[in-house]
């Protein structure tokens, strides 16, 4: 861009355009290779399907005739596209609320597991795994399948309220009291979670290790159903209080003088993300580091607006899960590798060096 | 139609910050809050900012009982510029002024107008691209002092507009010091009640229309600055022997610390 060019647009008021535009680009680009890597996620695997087979599935459901095989039908329809559908679910949930968090917090480095919700959920389930035998048998049929899901999205909710509870005074919500609670509650929680773990039997500790380590394997239509009605709509909740958020990284006051409700939108944030957080950990374990990376990723190419952050996220997350189980399915097929370590061991150092250009390049 | 507070007090634990404050925040008028370190000229910005609620006595705005306001509706004829900002995300300058019209619902053309023509006026234009968090003090001054004014910069149908500010050029050179205070005077002869905490005894002499001094708590004195400016006053209110003589060029007093 010629110096003629920038005074133009300078004199035109069009950096926030320019950078708005930037946004909508980025919006609109990771929804296209998002699709792509959607149609290649469910090529992949032990039988081998064409992208183009899967995409004349995919055709076919909006009405346009196609022949596709009844096996390969099946793979795609009860194996496939509900484990892809669910990645989708949780890693936006993830970098959603991870976003929110970080602009609630007004830290870019916070993230969910601060407001107890993952000790929470993790407790709850685990609790479950180990005494569920002596009263799941008790519990009416349908619940029975669900029950971990359940329990671990009921402690994730909890021990956020706890947490809020814990830091709201008089005065209202303080935030370092938040985050030393939080702290502190995931401290007990983490212990609550070592004696369940001392306790279980060795086919107890299979199935708390794989929980504990995220998975995507164990996803049903019923799964993706249930993660959906909390996630899309918590998510969404979220993304409406864009603007106000962008005027509380200002500042509690000054949002106040802009007439932000500061308490109360900080109030529904923490649960909206407590229940996108819940929701992801009850149908897929713990899954590290999407909600930290994938937001700071963002917020380096395009800005912080979170008008564009949060849907930007939620595409960015997504399609960081949808990889990574693509990853964790396929890197050692048959077996399969915890899709929390492949989040962990891709973000790990990837954060490691976020870390470092952050020194070197100022606080971003 | 003004901003007032009347017979105003306000502890907090067993520490008296404000006792029987009354103040007039005239539309078009700026006035001047002044006095030493401690004084409660924060506490009472604060209180007028809504920002405590837990005070006794009256407060009104625009005739109308101030917590009758919601907070929405009060932002488009209430700005406050707070003594410091601590953003610490990226947004560009033309992003942090345009957060100035959050509470109003007009066109993102016409906001865009607006911030660019406030960044004009406080200097801000060649730095618009600029991420906040690498500008200096100063600049990051002028950023949250374009903000407000683009959040009262127009009349809203809800009565005149009051801006409030909290040592505006506490980190800004001379040059800028003036600047600001002359585009706030700007403000308020377009009809906008400023007060402002100010430290300078002479900036306040040149630019506000009723200087207001507290201490310990309380009202000591007001008025407008040839009223106000004496020395004995300022003697005991500074603890520093201070000499009052008229300014070589303006009709104004000039104030002399010695």
């Amino acid at each position: 861009m010629t110096s003629y060019q920038k005074a133009t647009l300078l004199t035109d008021g069009g950096v926030a355009k320019a950078r708005a535009w930037k946004g909508q680009v980025c919006v609109v680009s990771l929804s296209v290779v998002l699709f792509v890597v959607l149609l290649i996620s469910m090529a992949t695997g032990p039988l081998d399907i064409p992208v183009n087979t899967v995409f004349s599935l995919l055709v076919s459901y909006i009405g346009v005739d196609q022949s596709v095989s009844p096996a390969v039908v099946q793979v795609i329809e009860s194996i496939r596209l509900p484990r892809a559908v669910l990645g989708l679910l949780v890693g936006s949930a993830l970098a959603v609320s991870g976003a929110t968090i970080q602009g609630v917090f007004r830290n870019p480095l916070a993230d969910p597991t601060l407001i107890g919700v993952s000790g929470g959920a993790a407790l709850a389930a685990v609790t479950v795994v180990v005494f569920g035998h002596t009263f799941i048998a008790y519990l009416p049929g349908w619940l029975q399948n669900y029950a971990l899901l359940i329990a671990a999205f009921t402690g994730g909710l909890l021990v956020t309220l706890l947490v809020s509870h814990i830091a709201t005074s008089a005065l209202g919500m303080s935030i370092s009291t938040l985050l030393l609670a939080g702290i502190a509650i995931g401290i007990i929680t983490m212990s609550g979670v070592g004696v369940m773990t001392y306790l279980a039997d060795d086919t107890q500790l299979r199935t708390l290790t794989f929980w504990q380590m995220g998975s995507l394997g164990g996803a049903t239509w019923g799964l993706v159903v249930a993660a959906a009605t909390l996630i899309i709509p918590a998510c969404l909740l979220m993304m409406r209080y864009a603007t106000r958020l962008n005027a509380m990284l200002l500042g509690e006051a000054e949002a106040g003088h802009l007439g932000v409700n500061v308490q109360l939108v900080r109030r529904r944030l923490i649960i909206f993300s407590a229940l996108a957080v819940g929701a992801s950990v009850a149908v897929s374990g713990m899954i590290g580091f999407v909600g930290l990376v994938i937001p700071h990723l963002v917020r380096m190419t395009i800005g912080p607006d979170h008008r564009y952050l949060l849907p930007a996220s939620a595409l960015a997350g997504a399609l960081f899960l949808l990889v990574a189980d693509m990853v964790a399915r396929t890197l050692l097929s048959p077996a399969e590798i915890p899709i929390g370590l492949v989040t962990a061991i891709i973000g790990g150092p990837f954060f490691i060096g976020l870390i470092i250009y952050r020194g070197q390049h100022g606080a971003f | 139609m003004n901003l007032s507070a009347s017979r105003l007090n306000l502890d907090v634990g067993n520490k008296r910050l404000l006792s029987n404050i009354s103040i007039e925040v005239q539309p078009g008028k700026m006035l001047a809050l002044m006095g030493p370190n401690g004084a409660g000229k924060s506490s009472l910005l604060k209180v007028l900012a809504g920002e405590h609620s837990g005070f006794s006595g009256e407060l009104t705005l625009n005739k109308e009982r101030y917590h009758h306001w919601n907070s929405s509706k009060r932002a488009r004829v209430l700005g406050v510029l707070p003594q410091e900002s601590s953003l610490n995300f990226p947004f560009t300058v033309e992003e942090v002024v345009l957060m100035g019209r959050l509470p109003h619902s007009t066109s993102a053309p016409h906001n865009r107008a607006i911030a660019y023509e406030v960044m004009e006026r406080v200097d801000l234009t060649h730095l618009s691209q600029q991420v906040y968090p690498v500008l200096s003090g100063g600049e990051k001054q002028r950023v949250q002092l374009a903000r407000v004014m683009t959040q009262v910069w127009e009349d809203t149908g809800l009565g005149p507009r009051y801006f409030l500010l909290d040592e505006p050029t506490s980190a800004l050179d001379l040059c800028h010091q003036h600047q600001v205070l002359r585009q706030v005077q700007m403000l308020a002869k377009q009809g906008v009640g400023v007060l402002a905490v100010l430290h300078d005894l002479n900036l306040a002499a040149s630019y506000a229309d009723e200087l207001v001094f507290m201490d310990q708590a309380s009202v000591q004195a007001k008025g407008c600055p040839h009223e106000v400016l004496q020395p004995a006053l300022l003697s005991r209110l500074y603890n520093t022997v201070v000499d009052v003589i008229p300014h070589p060029t303006q009709a104004r007093p000039l104030v002399v610390a010695s």
